[in-house]
């Protein structure tokens, strides 16, 4: 079974390495009409945190869905390391998994494999029956959900499942998801992410389905989903249907030894207790010592987190975003129907106040958030009319990183630095300084 | 101090999310560092902030910043709003120990054993940190004002380390202190601490630590008094101290500022938000340093307001004259506050083993010396500033040369934020 598969990745790989093998065009800001001049001011922004000894270092590239349009780049892979990093240094995703595996239910869903209205329970009975502890908290009455989990509560984390307290995670609940290593994969018994999940249902959701925005384990519960569809372990189903296709090379749950040694390593910021600080012969004063999740990044994970367990280059990423801005299609591969893209980016939290948000993420999201299947959308107000429309996608992960794609102008911008818990998302000032260069 | 009320309540701007306040006349080469902490507090790194500049006639500025109305409560802080000062408490409790050295009552060179026998005979880890020796020299109260007496710090409050933290396992001079249910002596403590190994021989290595606590120990002993008697006493009273407090009286509590400590999560969306919360280390949900401590920390439990660390840096910056024009110390032990006290044999970066951010400053016998580029500890004409800093990032400095001082004051427990250097550099050169 195994070499079948790996000759049907072969197959794949040839295919893509003659026919495809996409590659953005090196552009210049000019030549792709925008100021050069403008753009430099996302440097200048970065290099003031760099060199303050805020970040370990960064990648950033802005790209139109076939050119690099800008990048720029500061540091090394690990500080000290003397090997600079650029926009092929692989990075933890985190969090920016999630839009890709998002990608990946609504290639099932096109498939007509999956509904956005599935009960979760068709795949996992565990979850028929749920309790409620509102609010995460077991001082009040357990409920039973009003309804029942659906793909859509999953992909617009609306399902009332919550986070590990360590991301977003909310009340008791939280802290016994921190207690019990919930989808880990590392505990007697949870090996896998089947298992992982169907454990995941004897704890009690925080708010009933659809009901609220909770930023949680729902997209771990889509790879399971994804997983027992395809048959197929998620890893393997990403690369077949998206990384290879789009000739993301640098894109993978599991580091290969090769590219370990390009592989950023992650930070953490120093806190008055921490007082080591990183000894290296530096003008810099560094803020930042190594994070206890430097570890993930040699680690041979048992299962694939479709929440945040993905490692990729700035370059990779930017290939994936290419093909959402460019609907469904990068250099004549189709990875989605235009159909696919519009139930991909549609607003999924159109019944959820700006509360929701504030709770979620602090006072700003709550002025411009709403939340497609996998991606964040950054609302602008028309003053005209009071209209609202999508500025951008965007989302980012636990060890800074971040991106926003913007579908109107097909505009993309993708930084990546390595600190956790991350400080400094800058996608609001970064698309603003584009929108500037690019009306100039 | 009526003028600095007044011209306030006229500056006060309430902007939608901030509060702030200025009647600082800030120069061109100010302006940038008075701007940075401002956007520290908009884009949610820092709750709040207080900075005021002293000089040897006065209050020159005073400024506050805070982000209200958020999700997380912050309220704005005011001059005599009482902020929880940890670790600033030291050099207060170094000074009454040269009080009590200049009248006589204790001698620098005493052996601490003589004050507190439990210490008569302790023991050291040895370098593997499998065992542990009988110390070769006594612990003198120099070391205690030096912190050369090889004890640590609680892992709690900033301590590294296997002693460090046993002083946690054992309740020694921790987070109890600051709040805690029963209130423990002095005496119960010193015997806790007396059963642990120290982790440097007494006399050779500079290790931030509880030795301040242990001062307080030895005062009380000497002066038969409670220190928290003692030190109002004979500190906060003869300086005009009104607001300087271990035990805040209860009409007082509502000036209480609480803490906070950084927001340990992931947001993955642009913006700012607040990224910090209410801090959740003491037993009790919501509870202030001040309002109930679990014994009397020296070197971290005091509380005071930017009214009265004022009315303390005017003080310093006078040659340490009171209100009334008397010294408060005779010339020499007065000069042993604002000159480097550590021995040669310590190395040229003595702090910088457990401070590493200290790096070549010097030590008095109450602050840190910060050197001008190319200066010497050697020699007090290129001495920068003295300065002394917290585990919440409040700090206070004094330029060498005594033409002003200042004090900020963040709230921010286990700050993520070293701003004093820049601050001190930046403003009043």
């Amino acid at each position: 079974m195994k070499a079948k598969f790996c000759g049907f990745v072969g197959l794949l790989t040839m295919l893509s390495a003659s026919a495809m093998a996409f590659e953005f065009e090196a552009s210049s800001p000019e030549k792709s009409g925008f100021d050069g001049e403008k753009l430099n001011e996302i440097k200048v922004k970065f290099d003031e945190l760099y060199l303050d000894g805020r970040i370990p270092n960064y990648a950033v590239g802005v790209y139109t869905p076939d050119s690099l349009v800008y990048a720029a780049v500061n540091g090394q892979v690990g500080v000290g390391s003397g090997q600079t990093v650029d926009l092929d240094t692989v990075y933890w995703l985190a969090s920016m998994t999630k839009p890709i595996v998002s990608t990946a239910i609504i290639r099932l869903i096109e498939e007509g494999k999956l509904s956005l209205d599935d009960k979760l329970s068709k795949f996992f009975p565990e979850f028929e029956d749920m309790l409620v502890a509102p609010g995460g908290s077991y001082d009040t009455t357990l409920e039973s959900a009003k309804t029942q989990i659906t793909l859509r509560h999953l992909i617009s984390h609306t399902s009332g499942l919550t986070y590990w307290t360590t991301v977003t995670g909310v009340g008791d609940v939280a802290e016994q998801y921190d207690e019990l290593g919930v989808m880990q994969c590392n505990a007697e018994g949870r090996q896998t992410l089947d298992e992982e999940v169907r454990f995941l249902a004897q704890l009690p959701l925080i708010a009933h389905p659809g009901e609220s925005w909770n930023y949680s384990l729902s997209t771990d519960v889509l790879g399971a989903i994804i997983e027992q569809v395809t048959g197929k372990r998620l890893g393997v189903y990403l690369n077949e249907i998206i990384f290879q296709p789009l000739n993301m090379q640098d894109t993978f749950f599991e580091i290969p030894e090769d590219r370990l040694a390009s592989t950023s390593e992650i930070y953490t910021t120093a806190t008055a207790a921490q007082l080591a600080t990183i000894d290296v012969d530096s003008d810099i004063d560094w803020k930042i010592i190594p994070s206890p999740y430097n570890g993930i990044r040699n680690r041979i994970p048992n299962c694939d987190s479709g929440g945040g367990g993905l490692f990729a280059s700035v370059n990779d990423f930017a290939k994936y975003l290419a093909m959402i801005a460019n609907g469904g299609e990068l250099n004549g591969v189709r990875i989605l129907s235009e159909d696919s893209i519009t139930l991909h980016l549609q607003d999924q939290t159109t019944k959820m106040l700006p509360e929701a948000f504030r709770r979620g993420f602090g006072d700003d999201a709550s002025s411009y958030m709403k939340f497609a299947a996998g991606f964040g959308r950054k609302m602008v107000v028309n003053e005209e009319d009071n209209s609202e429309s999508v500025d951008y996608f965007f989302w980012g992960g636990a060890a800074n990183t971040f991106f926003w794609v913007d579908v109107e102008n097909g505009t993309i911008g993708v930084f990546a630095t390595q600190l956790a818990p991350s400080l400094y998302n800058f996608s609001n000032t970064i698309e603003e300084i584009v929108d500037q260069a690019q009306a100039k | 101090m009526k003028f600095l009320t007044s011209v306030r309540a006229i500056a006060l701007a309430l902007i939608t999310l901030f509060s702030s306040v200025s009647v600082t006349l800030a120069n061109a080469s100010e302006s940038e560092i008075l701007a940075k902490l401002d956007r520290l507090v908009e884009r949610g790194f820092l709750p709040h902030y207080q900075l005021s500049t002293v000089n040897s006639k006065g209050i020159s500025s005073y400024r506050s910043k805070a982000y209200v109305d958020g999700l997380v409560e912050v309220t704005e802080p005011q001059p005599e709003s009482l902020f929880a000062m940890l670790s600033l408490s030291k050099p207060l409790t170094n000074l009454l120990a040269l009080k009590m050295v200049d009248s006589g009552r204790i001698k620098l060179d005493d052996p601490v054993a003589m004050y507190l026998p439990q210490l008569a005979q302790v023991s050291v880890i040895t370098d593997d940190r499998k065992s542990a020796n009988i110390t070769q020299n006594n612990i003198l109260i120099r070391d205690l004002l030096l912190h050369t007496a090889g004890f640590a710090q609680n892992t709690e409050l900033m301590g590294l380390g296997p002693i460090a933290d046993q002083y946690r396992k054992d309740d020694i001079f921790g987070v109890s202190c600051l709040h805690g249910k029963e209130q423990k002596s002095l005496d119960v403590m010193i015997n806790r601490l007396a059963a642990v190994p120290l982790q440097n021989e007494p006399g050779t290595v500079f290790k931030y630590s509880v030795a301040t606590d242990v001062l307080a120990a030895v005062l009380e002993v000497a002066s038969e008094k409670p220190f928290e008697q003692l030190i109002t006493q004979e500190l906060f009273v003869p300086l005009g101290m009104k607001n300087t407090f271990f035990t805040v009286p209860v009409q007082e509590r509502v000036n209480l500022l609480p803490l906070y400590q950084p927001l340990v999560k992931t947001y993955p969306v642009p913006g700012d938000y607040q990224r910090y919360q209410p801090l959740s280390v003491f037993s009790e949900k919501g509870a202030k340093v001040g309002e109930q401590p679990g014994c009397i920390s020296a070197g971290t439990g005091l509380v005071s307001s930017v009214e009265d660390m004022q009315i303390f840096l005017q003080f310093l910056l006078n040659d340490m004259r009171l209100q009334s024009g008397d010294a408060y110390l005779n010339k020499v032990v007065m000069q042993s506050f604002f000159t480097h006290q550590l021995g040669e044999d310590l190395g040229k970066s003595p702090l910088s083993r457990s401070l590493p951010r200290a790096k070549r400053d010097g030590l008095s016998y109450g602050l840190a010396i910060h050197l001008e580029d190319g200066g010497s500890l050697a020699k007090t004409t290129t001495y920068d500033y003295l300065y002394w800093s917290g585990f919440s990032g409040s700090g206070f400095w004094l330029n060498a040369d005594k033409s002003e001082g200042g004090i900020f004051v963040s709230q921010l427990f286990n700050s993520d934020q070293f701003l004093l250097p820049e601050i001190a550099e930046n403003l009043g050169h």
